[in-house]
């Protein structure tokens, strides 16, 4: 995946970026009329929904089910370490997967715009930013072990690279951060 | 003879006219939300010389994460002797059936019908007051309704019970909008920057 001038960050980017505008748009014009809900992929969606931000949960007659701390770290956690491990399978899957986060993203991210009030809007604008970025270093920490272990298939050494260690650390201390976020979110 | 038929036939013609004609008045009051709390409440009046039997049907396409405490579904026949008047309220607690859409908006079919023999003669009137409890509705459109004050206002007269099919239309999407639109430029500029 490494290679001179490429960049795994910027890929991540585009795909993430991609997925997302596909995302938000497939909901936006209702295509898809409703946001497929899945907490490992887009974990702010039912931290909306739990807090009542998101209105048309209650279409189904039913109080959201609460959502605790845990699972806020589970759903954060997962995605992350998935697309951090899956790079060593040539970082094709992580590719996919980063894709398919974004369009989950995108996705949630419309009822979340249209119906949370205003203050919870930006609070979960934000937090969005926190989980992409998060998710935009694990996808390159797995394109970066991706070289590495491509390097070794190729007869060189096992080495992580620095930028490797950098993503790494960053990916930790973000997906950290942003779940102390949620978190607080969560307690709101 | 000519004496008894002539008295035979002012007696027919005396005899009030055959007729089997129930009247039927439905009252509805509740709210419209993302699920719907309707009470609806009945008064069946037999006038006719002879008895009539009448079905409530509750269609049973309950969807599974809906407790079946909150739900009355089933079939229900009452038989109404002659004069006798029926008079019951139901509670129903149900979603709306479609999904949510952002520009579709939505549909509520309210879920009972009555079932009278076709031979049978209905005055039919329905009535009442549903509150809209949701944002950003911009019209609600329904046959007999009018939508004042985030109330539709029911007021139907018909010879048969009819469904009740109301459509909820949103205002437009504007804050989704909004965001699309920073998206879209900033792509726009993105592009225009690269080149």
């Amino acid at each position: 995946m490494r290679r001179n001038g490429s960049n795994p960050l910027k890929v991540a980017a585009l795909l993430f970026l991609s997925g997302f505008y596909l995302g938000y748009t497939v909901r936006f014009f209702d295509i898809i009329p409703e946001t497929l809900d899945s907490g490992y992929l887009y974990p702010l969606y039912p931290l909306a929904k739990a807090s009542s931000w998101v209105l048309p949960y209650f279409r189904h007659g039913l109080r959201p089910s609460s959502l605790s701390a845990l699972d806020v770290t589970r759903y954060n956690l997962f995605p992350a370490a998935l697309l951090i491990a899956t790079g060593s399978l040539f970082a094709l899957p992580t590719m996919i997967l980063l894709f398919i986060i974004g369009f989950f993203t995108g996705m949630g991210l419309v009822e979340i715009v249209q119906y949370a009030p205003v203050g919870a809007a930006l609070y979960l604008l934000l937090t969005t930013g926190l989980f992409t970025a998060s998710m935009l270093y694990c996808a390159s920490t797995g394109f970066h072990l991706c070289s590495s272990v491509t390097e070794v298939i190729e007869g060189g050494e096992f080495r992580l690279s620095k930028t490797l260690l950098d993503h790494l650390l960053l990916s930790i201390g973000i997906t950290l951060l942003s779940i102390a976020v949620q978190i607080m979110g969560v307690r709101l | 003879v000519k004496a008894l038929l002539a008295v035979l036939m002012i007696i027919l013609a005396a005899a009030p006219a055959y007729s089997q004609q129930v009247i039927i008045e439905e009252t509805l009051e509740g709210s419209i939300s993302y699920q719907s709390n309707i009470s609806v409440g009945y008064r069946i009046f037999n006038p006719a010389d002879r008895g009539v039997s009448i079905g409530f049907y509750f269609p049973a396409h309950r969807p599974q994460e809906i407790p079946p405490s909150s739900y009355q579904f089933g079939e229900k026949k009452i038989y109404l002797s002659p004069g006798e008047t029926f008079e019951e309220t139901y509670r129903f607690t149900f979603p709306l059936a479609q999904p949510i859409g952002l520009w579709k908006g939505l549909e509520l079919r309210y879920p009972v019908q009555l079932i009278v023999d076709p031979e049978v003669e209905v005055e039919f009137t329905r009535k009442g007051r549903l509150r809209v409890e949701m944002g950003d509705v911009r019209r609600v459109v329904c046959q007999g309704c009018r939508f004042e004050d985030d109330e539709v206002l029911i007021s139907q007269e018909a010879d048969l019970p009819q469904r009740l099919d109301i459509h909820i239309q949103f205002a437009p999407p504007l804050r989704a909008g909004l965001f699309y639109s920073i998206m879209i430029l900033g792509l726009i500029a993105f592009v225009v920057k690269r080149r």
